[in-house]
């Protein structure tokens, strides 16, 4: 047996909400079931009022108003700015006007704050070699054949010549001072600087002065043969990448030299020398890689970066990466 | 009924910086915020409060209050606003004592009347006790309509929701009222039988 469906309308019948409804009142009369819905509507807001709470005494209405506007007095006032904002709010048209500018203003600071910063354009880097005042300590290094070789592929391939003069100030600006020390600062080469952009251009232009590179890598270990294991992966910690500098540094070069060498030869950027970076606080111009990047050996591209040195260096983004040391060899 | 154009007249001159004249509002309001919370309550002291600081909000919202819209369906939905928030933080018990402090349940009757006043009174309590087991919205939409006989309209508006759900709510409402009393009425026939 179902429910009466006019049942529902018993209690808005009985508020008023239908008006007259004569259709209704004599369903009622025939409807036991809408009759002891309507007979208990009535019940429950007869008992309603019988169980009603007893009013207070009339002094408590007295000095309910006075307390109220006591309460009101107390209130610390809203700052002018407070109000302005709660006018903004209660006016929906403001509202509408205000939020989408919020909105908008919010988007620009959060892609101001948190997209990486692009490669810095090899002008803007060139013109901020302004800061390049360093002094380091390492003992001279005497230049060798292998330098004499890196000034001669520093010309582009139309222009190399057969001679085998360093390119002009590129050895002269090596740093001729003694040991490392903690805090070495490292002079932005602006020859360095034309000379990466030399290189980044010729490998765009072709691949021919790859088989040049690869021979130049292998001369320069076969003249500078370095203590250490080969492939050694020099991990992740501090002290690995401390451990990788000195080994370079005291045994082969300074890393003036080796920045160099990694431009002029597009090497894994992230060897020895970027744990010196973490000490320097002058700024560098050297080749940026990618933590998502295929290890070293494999074809990988990399491009142009500006690093910084010093504490600011983010060492986060390398700590996935695993050295492959192709340079280092035995002999 | 309220004349809007009076509350109206009010309010502007509150919003001129007249504060003194808010106490008219309050006047005139007090005893229905006052007895809407002291019902959901069932407690004076906490009734106090509530009703108090549902009309020191309505004055610090006054600059946002709407011209032409009704101040006292606008005033009731603070109050019930701070209703529901203090009952939601709240939990609370049912006493089974009447107002008078008397517990009917427990006294034998002797006579027929005793025995019909005992019963109404009886049942008084099943329908207080059904009452404070309503959920709060159900509670109040009950009694914006049985105590204050708002149109389901202003409930609506009240309570922020569609005439339709006040329809519903209240329906619910009385659905369960009634069958709380209807269950205490078949056990007590039970017990007679026996």
């Amino acid at each position: 047996m179902g429910s009466c469906k006019n049942k529902r309308l018993i209690g808005p019948f009985l508020d008023g909400q239908l008006g007259e409804c004569k259709w209704l009142e004599e369903h009622i009369a025939e409807c036991s079931e809408c009759l002891a819905e309507y007979e208990s509507v009535q019940r429950l807001a007869h008992l309603a009022h019988k169980a009603d709470f007893p009013p207070p005494e009339s002094s408590y209405w007295k000095k309910f108003s006075t307390r109220v506007i006591a309460r009101i007095a107390a209130r610390p006032q809203p700052s002018r700015y407070a109000r302005i904002f709660d006018n903004i709010f209660a006016n929906k048209l403001a509202l509408r006007l205000v939020t989408p500018l919020l909105i908008v203003m919010i988007a620009v600071l959060a892609i101001r704050l948190y997209l990486p910063a692009k490669d810095m354009r090899l002008s803007q880097a060139a013109s901020q070699t302004a800061d390049n005042n360093i002094s380091t300590q390492n003992e001279p290094v005497p230049l060798t054949d292998i330098s004499l070789k890196l000034g001669a592929l520093a010309e582009p391939p139309n222009k190399q010549s057969s001679s085998l003069q360093p390119a002009a100030g590129l050895i002269s600006q090596v740093p001729k001072s003694a040991a490392e020390t903690q805090s070495q600062n490292y002079a932005i080469d602006n020859t360095a600087i034309e000379l990466a952009q030399n290189e980044m251009q010729t490998k765009n232009d072709s691949s021919a002065n790859i088989g040049n590179i690869d021979n130049l890598v292998q001369d320069f270990l076969a003249h500078n043969p370095i203590k250490t294991t080969q492939r050694k992966n020099y991990g992740l910690s501090k002290g690995s990448w401390r451990e990788m500098a000195l080994d370079l540094k005291l045994k082969a070069f300074n890393t003036d030299e080796i920045i160099k060498f990694q431009i002029l030869s597009g090497s894994n950027p992230s060897l020895a020398p970027l744990s010196s970076y973490r000490e320097a606080t002058g700024k560098f111009f050297a080749p940026q890689m990618s933590t998502s990047r295929p290890l070293f050996g494999q074809e990988t591209p990399y491009r142009w970066g500006y690093a910084v040195g010093g504490e600011n260096f983010n060492m986060d983004r390398l700590h996935h990466l695993e050295l492959e040391l192709d340079l280092i060899r035995e002999k | 009924m309220i004349i809007k154009d009076e509350d109206q007249l009010v309010i502007e001159r509150v919003l001129a910086g007249d504060a003194k004249a808010f106490e008219m509002l309050v006047k005139k309001y007090q005893k229905k915020i006052y007895f809407l919370a002291m019902r959901m309550t069932r407690n004076h002291d906490v009734a106090d409060e509530l009703a108090q600081e549902s009309f020191v909000r309505a004055y610090m919202s006054l600059a946002s209050f709407q011209q032409g819209r009704n101040f006292y369906t606008w005033l009731y939905r603070i109050a019930v606003n701070q209703i529901l928030n203090y009952l939601k933080h709240k939990s609370f018990t049912v006493s089974l004592d009447t107002p008078s402090g008397q517990t009917f349940l427990e006294q034998i009757p002797t006579s027929p009347d005793q025995l019909s006043r005992l019963m109404n009174n009886e049942q008084m309590q099943i329908f207080q006790i059904a009452l404070e087991k309503l959920p709060p919205t159900q509670k109040t939409i009950f009694m914006l309509k049985t105590y204050e006989e708002f149109s389901y309209d202003e409930i609506s508006k009240i309570m922020g929701c569609s005439v339709g759900t006040v329809m519903s709510r209240l329906f619910r409402a009385r659905a369960r009222l009634k069958n709380a009393l209807l269950e205490s009425e078949k056990k007590k026939n039970g017990k007679l039988q026996e």
